[in-house]
């Protein structure tokens, strides 16, 4: 059983112990991963349950097990031994394999001789790979019964690596020791070196996903090579772009030493091109450590930083403290301009997780990012990378950085009498009210002197005067509707603050 | 009935409607004069008009600050049968808790009636007081 396998069963447990909602939070402590390994556990876990999801989560609590479909759920790790592929499996294994051998010709015997199908299904499998491999400009061809794609350098790695879902959710710390993902051990070991070094000469840390993004650009290339030791390149790269990126001084010493001990690692040379390729992934990946302390930023990525904060500020109608995210934030924003710039799609494997747990977050980056991309200039921002944002606001939200309590009077004509029955139910179902007292209607002067910075008045009763502030009438009760108007008006307030 | 200075307990009241509750509240209040009874029901009837009184399920609060109040009180009233229609909203009213304070009343008092409006948020204690058979255990509940 490998160590992700025991995570999962980790997760479970602790889970099924605790029998109510946990935060991620408490997770990241209890299991001693990263909260992106966090979602990754859940999302494989509610992948692999059939039908309806073994750990539900609920935005503000957290995660908990289902208990009815954790009793009926048996984890079968027979899976992977099965024979049977389906349409959808079968195209994209051979497509893969047309890809890792392209420009050469495979027969069509060959392709297909696995899968024991028929002409037709041969001829409309073909149409469809077309179809498929149009989206990265790549054609494929027929001729005396063999097949053949053809296109740039750069798309084929691309679509390798699109078209292997394995490369989107590989575990590097898990790869070593999983026997069941087919990698090559010695390719695998010889680019967790190569990365090791990148981190050692770069003094700092490549995270996830960039990390696997940089694997999966190398482990794509020894594979290329492997099949097709010669390769002919008809991608073209503008000596502007070259200058750039010899300008890079560290950088391209990185990617330069990189190609070089690949080409010893393979005993075959390779073209200047390589250097560019492995130049684009390390750019477009976000470090961690010294090497990004140095922060020092370009306009373009301050300016569509700021965009981003002021965009969310306004959305959400939080005060997001510019310092406490901006240089988290640039050193995501920087990269992803390069990525944007070179086309580089990093897959988001949590991005369903994030848009279930962070709806409204997400659909907020959204709009910024469609707004950021008319204002810049910029290519569209796709799903995966306003996936990634959003955690940037969502942990803001969550660690409650933004928020500063609303002060809260609660009335009743008394003052004593439902009021203070109302303030233990309000202080217990939300806490983000700063409850600062409890007071009569008649005395509604003095609180407009006493209590001027008050934002909010929770009252039992109708107020007779006008009073400048936010106020709500509920009921003693405080039944769920009451409670759903508080919450509402709490959003209001924080809008318009 | 048992008498206590403060906390007064009716079990088993024979009232079925609100108007029959105020006067009854009145009636048994430590009054400053005994002749304002009716500016009491009036005051109440004005407190109720000003928002709901229902603080749970088949309980209300009336309570009023008043200078007619010689005596502050929590007076609970159980009844025989439930009011079934209290007022248009509220329907099926089992138990009354009427708070009557005294008008400038000490702190002390104020806080000790705080302390039992925030006792009364938990449902659980609420559902006790209302499923209490015995008098005595009445008593210790709200004593606690």
């Amino acid at each position: 059983m490998s160590s992700k396998d025991n995570r999962e069963q980790d997760l479970l447990l602790f889970l099924s112990i605790r029998q109510d909602y946990v935060t991620s939070n408490e997770l990241v402590d209890e299991l001693d991963v990263s909260q992106k390994t966090i979602y990754r556990l859940i999302k494989k876990i509610n992948d692999g349950s059939m039908g309806s999801p073994l750990i539900l989560s609920e935005r503000g609590r957290g995660y908990r097990l289902d208990y009815e479909n954790f009793i009926n759920y048996q984890k079968s790790n027979n899976k992977y031994h099965e024979k049977q592929f389906s349409p959808g499996e079968r195209r994209k294994r051979i497509m893969e394999e047309l890809l890792l051998s392209s420009p050469k010709p495979i027969s069509i015997y060959h392709l297909f001789s696995d899968y024991y199908v028929g002409e037709s299904v041969i001829f409309n499998d073909e149409q469809i790979m077309s179809k498929e491999l149009k989206k990265y400009n790549l054609v494929l061809e027929r001729k005396d019964r063999k097949l053949v794609i053809l296109g740039e350098e750069a798309e084929i790695r691309k679509a390798i690596k699109h078209v292997n879902e394995i490369f989107n959710t590989i575990d590097l710390d898990d790869l070593k020791r999983n026997q069941e993902l087919n990698f090559n051990k010695f390719d695998v070991l010889f680019i967790l070196g190569q990365l090791r070094d990148m981190e050692k000469v770069l003094d700092s840390t490549i995270p996830y996903p960039y990390n696997v993004n940089i694997f999966s650009h190398l482990y794509i290339l020894l594979s290329r090579l492997r099949k097709v030791p010669a390769l002919l390149f008809i991608d073209k790269v503008s000596d502007e772009e070259l200058e750039n990126m010899k300008r890079d001084t560290i950088l391209y010493a990185v990617a330069k030493d990189v190609v070089h001990d690949t080409q010893t690692y393979l005993n075959c040379s390779l073209p200047d091109i390589e250097i560019y390729f492995l130049y684009q992934y390390l750019v477009s990946s976000r470090m961690q450590g010294s090497a990004a302390k140095t922060s020092t930023f370009s306009p373009e990525v301050i300016e569509v930083t700021d965009a981003y904060i002021e965009g969310m500020r306004v959305y959400l109608g939080i005060d997001i403290e510019s310092e406490s995210i901006f240089n988290d934030l640039a050193n995501h924003i920087k990269p992803m301009l390069n990525r944007l710039e070179y086309k580089i799609r990093t897959k988001n494997s949590v991005l369903n997780q994030i848009k279930a747990t962070y709806g409204d977050v997400y659909s907020g980056v959204a709009k910024v990012s469609q707004f950021v991309c008319e204002k810049y200039n910029l290519p569209a921002i796709n799903d995966d990378e306003n996936g990634f944002i959003t955690l940037y606001f969502a942990k803001v939200i969550v660690t409650g950085q933004y928020q500063r309590p609303i002060k809260t009077l609660i009335m009743c004509t008394t003052g004593i009498g439902t009021s203070e029955l109302l303030k233990a139910k309000v202080s217990r179902k939300f806490p983000e009210l700063e409850i600062v007292d409890v007071v009569a209607s008649q005395n509604i002067q003095m609180v407009n002197e006493k209590y001027a910075d008050a934002e909010l008045i929770l009252s039992t009763v109708q107020l007779k005067d006008k009073v400048p502030m936010h106020h709500l009438l509920v009921s003693a009760m405080f039944t769920v509707d009451d409670q759903k108007r508080l919450q509402r008006k709490i959003e209001e307030i924080n809008h318009a603050g | 009935m048992q008498d206590d200075s403060f906390y007064q307990i009716y079990s088993n009241a024979a009232l079925s409607t609100k108007n029959e509750v105020y006067v009854f509240l009145s009636n048994v209040a430590r009054l400053e004069d005994p002749l304002q009874k009716e500016a009491v029901v009036k005051q109440l009837i004005q407190r109720e008009g000003q928002g709901s009184m229902l603080i749970a399920e088949h309980v209300v609060l009336p309570h009023i600050e008043s200078n007619k109040v010689g005596k502050s009180q929590i007076i609970l009233i159980r009844l025989l049968h439930s009011i079934e229609s209290w007022d248009a909203e509220t329907k099926d009213i089992r138990l009354i808790i009427g708070v009557l304070l005294k008008e400038n009343e000490d702190v002390q008092i104020k806080q000790k009636i705080a302390s039992f409006m925030r006792a009364l948020a938990d449902e659980e204690y609420v559902d006790r007081l209302l499923t209490i058979e015995e008098e005595a255990d009445f008593y210790k509940q709200i004593k606690r």
